[in-house]
């Protein structure tokens, strides 16, 4: 797919623009590759909407439009540069992307959806199964976002299985037994 | 112990309690599949015969081979027989209350509430054991869906897709009603069921993959909270109620006796509804997708089932792209629902409001 060739071009420009003593670390950001975490979290995608669930804790978590667009690239394993490149050409901005692409990864990371990845930067599929044909009119960039849901975790974490009350049904803990 | 070797252990156990208690078994279909149950002593008789959506068939002799489920339960307290599976200690139970060290691709082996309850099932052989050793263990939820991790298993084997959903159907076809505990599922059947459609359960439903998907019951069980029981007691009379579990926090109904919905069959889906409720409203339909359909069932059928794994929520999310996709918001009144799924199935799943796949 068209994400291995173009995506370049763009994080050369990228770098083009950044100047300075920024510019190590900013490259430093930008190259860093990601992988989806794996077990014990699960995911899919329909219809430009990632499912992702936290087998463990019960949390789960929906990336809609772009948020989706970047897990996928994710688990083509892009770096954080190369998936900024491939929503700037879906996508129309008055503001960098990267930033937002930058936090967006950093909020992945801290909800253990994703991992950094050991592998060089030059180990990227070659092809990104799943992902959707840029549009012919590039709309405007809406953000980012991860919505988390909590709802199940208190039933998941009683343990339906396990923890019942005095008449046999499945019971949330309470917060002195956490 | 292999796997096998506690296989054969399970089947001795049970053949002598067997001997000394008597019993009794029940042999029709599930999800469309030749099942027999057999149990040792009463216990399991009366939990497993009443709450399985078994849609009794000829007896006689059929030989266990021809069986998709052969399953044998019993409890050590009426039978004096517990199961020589030796210790138990030191095995790994995993999230899913499975035992680690037993299990693999053609077994299952778990222990659940803390050991209170065990199950094995030969994935191949269609071969089940379920053995508690005191039934005065057991919490509530093995009454009203007992063996729900065994059955779970074996449907999966069988290529079926459990689901923490209701179904409902009018004429040939019904919808898949989903949400998590508390959305409405209970209410929505009931109602449904009282407006004379017919149902294939309100908690846990089987659905066979294909076009289009076939919704099967796997209870007859209902369970509402009291609360709702009291306010929809006119949807009751299609129901055998056991008033007994009135005290507790939920009500528990069995679809059994004379003018009991129709669970045999299964029905083909049409479409996929996610249940909302909306204090103050009018129910009516709203447009949704199928990511929103798949968010409503996944997550509630993990907890509730402890084994949607990568590839179980593949199962389910395929099953989410075939059938389009809407969301029912319900108000105070059900009344009005039935007629909204009727109109919803009579057009083949395709309500104008634009439903998206």
């Amino acid at each position: 797919l068209h994400a291995s060739a173009s995506p370049s071009g763009a994080l050369d420009k990228l770098r083009t623009v950044m100047q300075g003593e920024r510019a190590t670390s900013i490259d430093s950001a930008i190259e860093r590759r990601f992988r989806l975490r794996g077990a014990p979290i699960i995911h899919d995608t329909i219809d430009n909407e990632t499912i992702a669930i936290n087998q463990l804790t019960g949390a789960y978590y929906s990336l809609e439009g772009p948020a989706a667009l970047v897990w996928l690239l994710l688990a083509d394993g892009a770096t954080a540069g190369e998936v900024g490149a491939e929503l700037a050409l879906r996508y129309t901005s008055d503001d960098p992307l990267q930033p937002a692409v930058q936090a967006f990864l950093d909020e992945l990371l801290a909800e253990e959806l994703v991992v950094v990845a050991d592998a060089p930067a030059d180990t990227r599929a070659t092809a990104s199964p799943g992902l959707p044909d840029p549009p012919p009119e590039r709309p405007r960039f809406p953000g980012l976002r991860l919505q988390r849901y909590t709802d199940l975790e208190v039933m998941l974490l009683a343990d339906p299985i396990h923890e019942v009350d005095e008449t046999g049904w499945p019971m949330p803990l309470t917060d002195q037994q956490r | 112990v292999t796997p096998a070797e506690l296989v054969d252990a399970a089947r001795a156990s049970f053949a002598e309690a067997r001997r000394r208690a008597g019993g009794e078994e029940i042999e029709g279909h599930l999800a469309g599949r030749p099942v027999r149950l057999s149990f040792a002593g009463d216990h399991f008789a009366r939990l497993l015969g009443r709450a399985l959506a078994v849609t009794p068939g000829r007896g006689g002799d059929r030989p266990a081979t021809e069986m998709a489920l052969a399953l044998h339960a019993w409890d050590a307290a009426s039978t004096g027989v517990r199961l020589a599976s030796g210790s138990w200690a030191g095995w790994t139970l995993t999230p899913s209350s499975v035992v680690a060290e037993l299990s693999d691709e053609r077994y299952q082996v778990s222990l659940e509430v803390r050991g209170a309850l065990a199950s094995i099932l030969d994935r191949v052989t269609g071969d089940a054991y379920h053995y508690v050793p005191d039934p005065t263990l057991l919490p509530a939820w093995e009454g009203t869906h007992p063996a729900r991790m065994l059955l779970a298993a074996w449907a999966r084997a069988q290529g079926l897709v459990t689901c923490h959903a209701a179904a409902v159907a009018d004429g040939d076809a019904g919808v898949l009603l989903c949400g998590a505990s508390g959305a409405g599922k209970s209410t929505t059947a009931l109602a449904a069921l009282a407006a004379g459609m017919r149902s294939a359960g309100d908690d846990y439903v089987l659905v066979e993959p294909g076009d289009p998907p076939r919704a099967h019951a796997l209870y007859t069980s209902t369970l509402l909270e009291v609360g709702h029981y009291e306010r929809n007691r006119r949807l009751m009379p299609v129901l055998d109620h056991v008033a007994d579990q009135l005290d507790r926090h939920k009500a528990v109904m069995y679809a059994r006796g004379e003018g009991a919905p129709n669970l045999d069959g299964g029905f083909p889906l049409v479409a996929l509804v996610a249940l909302r409720v909306e204090r103050g409203s009018t129910p009516r339909f709203a447009p949704s997708s199928a990511a929103a359909v798949l968010r409503a069932l996944a997550p509630s059928t993990l907890a509730q089932l402890g084994m949607v794994d990568a590839a179980g929520l593949a199962r389910l999310a395929d099953l989410c792209r075939r059938l389009p996709a809407y969301e029912l918001v319900l108000g105070d009144d059900p009344a009005p629902v039935p007629d909204l799924l009727r109109a919803l199935i009579a057009e083949g799943g395709g309500l104008r409001l634009a439903a998206t796949r």
